[in-house]
């Protein structure tokens, strides 16, 4: 079919700036290029993780493919239509089939709805159901995401986090989307129920076939549910491979580093930490060249001068380095 | 070596509208100089409020406070508000999750640390300065000079905490309470945290109590492991003990269920169920519902802290 043949989701180029103003009235003088030309697929069934610190811009990337955010430029395709050129009503309904759970499960659901009006919003809104096919489909969802359907009559605050995560997930599976963008959905919660959450997230995704578009700084978890990864670094993707691949092989310095920082819970390990100098730079005066090449432990002339491009080395692992630039790998 | 600091079942209950919350119900221990201890458990195990109990910051009431504290042979329950304040920061000291929070905004980098140095030690004025960038360069902030006329807001979440690290070692305390210390930053930034206080252990020889829900950041930094659930402790022991043969199934369950980097991924072995409501423990064992073991006697009666001899303490009615 068709369908499998081409990705589910094409980002190309996808570029968003703010505009850093200094007091109300007066105009732009700087930019912050939060997000500053990324491509990637998404292939049906596939779940890509997106890796990066704080102020990197994973998070604005789902915002403007979404829409949520107005992208700058560049264009987002999704199941075949571009959506930087859907007006509003034809926005709402492409969105039915794509979804987002946030980090906060404490802020992202409104505090004075009941449980099941919060799962039954989505399918009025888009007059999905009423009535008792209504109440069976929202108690049908509560079920699917582990919760009691005689929950319903509650509100959020009664809630522990990790169910107040799974009442976000029922919401967001509502009208059958396709693809559901998870920006940092376990962060906020206890050890023990990250890995609830973690297990539901890939029994969902079986279930019903879903695409997942996985935004997480903790490199574990991302290591554990993604079929691939992109790492960001200040606006751009420094490396892209498959999940394996990337975490055994990893090429960018960058990557490098980030691999080598994340403990171990093995006192018996211990690694040959790469120690990064330094904060990320603002996105507002990146550095000229590379990004990276102000942290670089491996900084050659050409770094400060040109921009390395994301280069294929092999077996779809894209490197954005000029250490690797060129090459082809083996 | 050394004992530093001695805790004889501690009690710490919140008086609340809805009833009394036991956020530390009687625990027991002992650090000794130059270690460091993991205190590990899950949010509203008590393994804060264990530490802002030592540090006489549990504002009272609604706080109660009961059982011994021991500091360098000073019974510090019993310290007047003036003692322990000069106990606070002269020798024993503690830095949090939060560095933005735990700054006063409208103060310069250099008044915050220089009113900690000024505060606790005999020093003339115009050596308060030159001490405060001796501090600064200390925790690795580059050009401390420039830094000291800097706001808060000025700094990124790793410079914040490495000023409260400066602060909180501007007078050399023996003990440091490190409360998720690495928790709110990135991971390269926690390394290099992580690093510094590493540091500070070997050069100052500061024993570190060292909070955190992140098992690797124990396994990286801890000697000895104290597992915490619903304001008891469960389990204690060696960290090589405690990762390699944990005896509590609450610990082996924490264990099971993170996801690993050095590991070929499998599925994740989740801990049943949810954290307990302090206000409403199950009787028994605490950990009873969500125990993968549990027995009839575990529904009926708590089990005691046993001590299994080599510093190895646990509490459970399977061992």
């Amino acid at each position: 079919m068709l369908e499998s043949a081409r990705p589910l989701l094409q980002v190309q180029d996808l570029v968003k700036y703010y505009p850093v103003k200094h007091g109300s009235f007066s105009r732009a003088r700087a930019f912050a290029k939060a997000v500053d030309g990324i491509s990637f697929d998404i292939a049906w069934g596939e779940t890509l993780g997106l890796v990066g610190e704080s102020g990197c811009g994973k998070t604005t990337a789902a915002m403007t493919i979404l829409r949520l955010e107005e992208a700058s430029s560049g264009i987002v395709i999704f199941d075949g239509r571009n959506l930087m050129e859907l007006d509003r009503s034809e926005l709402r309904q492409v969105r039915r089939e794509m979804q987002v759970v946030f980090q906060d499960p404490y802020s992202s659901l409104n505090p004075r709805m009941t449980v099941r009006d919060i799962v039954a919003e989505p399918l009025i809104v888009h007059k999905e159901a009423r009535g008792n096919v209504l109440e069976r489909k929202v108690a049908e969802l509560l079920d699917v995401v582990g919760l009691s359907p005689s929950f319903g009559g509650r509100y959020p605050h009664e809630f522990s986090g990790g169910q107040r995560q799974r009442i976000g997930l029922a919401r967001a599976l509502a009208l059958n989307p396709k693809l559901i963008i998870l920006d940092e959905p376990v962060s906020a919660l206890d050890v023990s129920i990250q890995s609830q959450i973690v297990n539901l997230l890939e029994d969902l995704q079986q279930q019903f076939k879903l695409t997942y578009l996985f935004i997480a700084h903790d490199l574990s978890v991302v290591n554990h549910i993604s079929d691939r990864v992109a790492v960001m670094y200040l606006g751009k993707i420094a490396e892209m491979a498959d999940t394996e691949e990337l975490f055994c092989d990893p090429q960018h310095p960058y990557t490098q580093a980030l691999l080598s920082s994340v403990p171990i819970p093995d006192p018996a390990i211990q690694r040959k930490k790469i120690i990064l100098k330094g904060n990320v730079p603002s996105p507002v005066n990146p550095p000229w060249g590379c990004r990276f090449h102000t942290r670089c432990p491996y900084k050659m002339d050409i770094c400060t001068q040109k921009e390395p491009l994301l280069n294929d080395i092999g077996g779809s692992h894209f490197v954005a380095c000029h250490l690797t630039g060129g090459q082809v790998k083996k | 070596m050394t004992v530093l600091l001695t805790v004889k079942d501690l009690k710490t209950y919140f008086h609340t509208a809805k009833g009394i919350i036991p956020a530390v119900d009687g625990v027991d221990f002992s650090v000794s100089q130059g270690e460091t201890l993991g205190l590990v458990g899950e949010s509203g195990c008590g393994k804060s409020v264990t530490a802002l109990s030592i540090m006489g910051l549990v504002p009272s009431p609604p706080g109660e406070i009961r059982g011994q504290i021991l500091f360098d042979n000073q019974d510090v329950l019993s310290l007047s508000e003036r003692e322990m304040r000069r106990l606070r920061g002269n020798e024993m000291a503690m830095i949090f999750q939060e560095p933005m929070s735990a700054l006063n905004p409208v103060l310069t980098i250099g008044d915050q640390i220089g009113e900690a140095i000024r505060l606790h030690q005999d020093i003339k004025d115009r050596d308060v300065e030159e001490r405060t960038i001796d501090m600064l360069q200390l925790v690795g902030i580059p050009m401390p000079e420039r830094r000291l006329r800097d706001y808060p807001h000025h700094l990124s979440g790793g410079m914040q905490q490495r000023v409260l690290i400066a602060m909180a070692l501007s007078c050399y305390p023996k003990l440091l309470f490190a409360d998720e210390p690495s928790t709110a930053l990135d991971v390269t930034i926690q390394a290099q945290i992580l690093e510094l206080l590493k540091k500070l252990r070997t050069d100052f020889n500061t024993a570190i109590v060292l909070i955190s829900h992140d098992l690797g950041v124990i396994a990286e930094m801890a000697d000895r492991v104290i597992v915490m659930y619903a304001g008891k402790f469960v389990e204690e022991a060696s960290v090589s003990d405690i990762f390699h043969k944990p005896l509590h199934p609450y610990t082996e369950g924490l264990l099971l269920s993170v996801p690993r980097l050095d590991r070929p991924r499998k599925r994740l072995q989740p801990i049943k169920g949810s954290v307990p409501d302090l206000l409403d423990l199950p009787g028994g064992c605490s950990f009873h519902p969500r125990c993968p073991y549990s027995l009839e006697i575990c529904r009926q009666e708590a089990p005691q802290l046993k001590s299994l001899g080599a510093g190895r303490r646990v509490s459970c009615w399977l061992r």
